[in-house]
């Protein structure tokens, strides 16, 4: 075993979050397997999104506060020519777009263009709330209102892979940044629109996903 | 993209998303079911399937009505459906035979047999099946049964207009090709050979090309003169375009040409080019001699360069 229980209590965990689990889901899950009081994550990952979640345990949450703050990678499919209301799988489609004929230099081109420093409206479909309500609430009753832009950065987006009519994409963000929003306005720079039909988080800061553990793992560490 | 053109051919899947159709024009309320088909298949780690049938199931089935023209070619629909991101298009030889087949057999020895889908998507007014038994309703019960998820996607409309191949066939025969090409969401156009015509056009100092549907049943627009756009090894080639018989010169015959703007025509006999109608100038007319048909042309063509401008990026 490479951890004691003793270890354990203050530590900070790369973990690899499933398909279907909510961020918090993960947080219940290692709670009661380390039957420690405090736990938390820095930095949520939607539940149709899999992948790098970094798990704080015990009082040290200073390192969890800087994990939260530090930039990240993300690999994701975007599939142009549908949006849903969510902006992932799990909505209802909204929108149906024609898609134009693209090559993988194009779509690099448009990429280069959202590099840098510029504001981001956080979408309905968000845990961020807006006077004590959650926007996700909101937005389950149709509502829509309006939402302060936010400052983000994006350090890197690459074309990987064009098969139409799915981009497969990495990009490297701040703090902060919604993916789906990204991918959206990337297809809509596209002359069409699209929606994340998936989303792999790969780095945050200096961890990686290539060293985190699944959660099958994890429990058998601790049993 | 797999295409199958047989039933012999084709090995069954374990799994699968399925959707089915004629899907002549595979105009925007097609492309939206193939989409969702397609945007599931993904989130499923399935392939996308689409099943269609060539000949057009109403040229057999109506052996004695004159041919429904077809927006597009076969050939052409299987581009746009690889466009589309579908992994695997079975073509079933559509032949009175087929035509016999329940829609509980289609739905048994075809359906099942070959795709085995967890999820099914096809449009509000697609059947399938003798006497078009296999209504929805039908597919409903039988995906209930066989725990497939179903889904039936409603009508796009726009302007309170559903989008339906007959509403875009109606637009092309009455010329309105700008509004089918919006329906389509695609540029209304069709493959065309290049052949030999009467060489009328360089006597009256505007050469051009006539051109032969590759479809048979291809639907012409309105007869009239077009801006159209053709394209051939990357190259696009603007030009306009006659479709009619010529009553100016009292021949009869139904013909296609083109004149193209700033190339030389020479090496471009029997080369297959995609024409694409982009706007409609006029109406067909009979002129008194050829010097006002000279003139008419001489004007069409300026109109054309100036609605160009647009095209050009």
């Amino acid at each position: 075993m490479p951890f004691s229980n003793r270890s354990m209590n203050r530590m900070i965990h790369a973990l690899i979050k499933p398909v279907g689990w909510t961020s918090f889901d993960v947080v219940k899950k290692i709670r009661s397997l380390t039957r420690e009081k405090k736990v938390g994550h820095g930095g949520t990952l939607d539940p149709f999104a899999e992948g790098l979640l970094i798990i704080g345990t015990g009082s040290d949450t200073k390192r969890l506060a800087e994990v939260t703050a530090a930039d990240k990678t993300y690999r994701g499919d975007l599939f142009l020519g549908m949006e849903t209301d969510t902006l992932d799988p799990e909505g209802k489609p909204v929108r149906f777009c024609p898609v134009p004929l693209l090559t993988r230099d194009r779509i690099q081109t448009a990429m280069a263009g959202f590099l840098g420093e510029q504001d981001q409206i956080p979408p309905m479909y968000s845990a961020k709330k807006i006077r004590g309500k959650k926007l996700y609430e909101l937005a389950r009753k149709d509502q829509t209102i309006p939402r302060e832009p936010s400052p983000i950065r994006i350090l890197d987006f690459t074309c990987l892979e064009y098969r139409t009519p799915v981009i497969r994409f990495e990009v490297t963000c701040s703090k902060g940044t919604y993916v789906r929003v990204l991918a959206r306005d990337l297809a809509h720079r596209l002359g069409t629109c699209g929606h994340l039909i998936s989303l792999v988080r790969t780095r945050i800061g200096a961890y990686s996903l290539a060293e985190a553990v699944t959660m099958e793992e994890f429990a058998a560490q601790w049993k | 993209m797999e295409v199958i053109r047989s039933l012999e051919q084709i090995t069954p899947l374990d799994e699968s998303v399925v959707t089915m159709g004629s899907f002549d024009g595979l105009h925007r309320g097609h492309q939206q079911i193939i989409r969702m088909a397609v945007s599931h298949s993904h989130v499923l780690h399935t392939p996308a399937c689409v099943v269609t049938y060539h000949p057009h199931p109403r040229h057999i089935l109506e052996p004695d009505q004159p041919k429904l023209p077809l927006i597009m070619s076969l050939d052409q629909k299987l581009a746009l459906l690889e466009q589309l991101g579908v992994e695997r298009t079975l073509v079933i030889p559509f032949d009175r035979e087929f035509s016999r087949w329940s829609a509980q057999k289609f739905l048994d020895e075809l359906l099942w047999k070959y795709f085995h889908p967890q999820h099914v998507i096809i449009g509000y007014d697609h059947h399938f099946g003798w006497g078009r038994e296999g209504s929805p309703e039908f597919l409903r019960n039988y995906c209930r049964q066989k725990d497939i998820r179903l889904e039936v996607v409603a009508p796009v409309s726009d302007q309170g207009i559903h989008i339906s191949s007959s509403h875009i066939r109606t637009l092309l025969q009455e010329g309105y090709v700008r509004r089918a090409s919006f329906e389509l969401g695609w540029v209304f156009g069709f493959q065309a050979r290049v052949v030999h015509g009467s060489g009328r056009g360089r006597t009256l100092n505007f050469p051009t090309a006539n051109f032969v549907p590759l479809e048979e049943n291809q639907l012409l627009p309105k007869s009239g003169t077009y801006l159209t756009r053709g394209r051939v090894r990357g190259q696009l080639l603007y030009g306009m375009c006659n479709l009619g018989v010529r009553p100016t010169f009292g021949e009869g015959e139904y013909v296609m040409e083109v004149h193209f703007f700033d190339k030389n025509l020479d090496g471009i006999y029997d080369q297959t080019i995609l024409i694409e109608f982009l706007e409609r100038i006029r109406d067909e007319q009979k002129f008194p001699n050829k010097d006002a048909l000279i003139a008419q042309l001489t004007r069409d063509r300026e109109t054309c360069l100036q609605l160009l401008e647009k095209y050009r990026r």
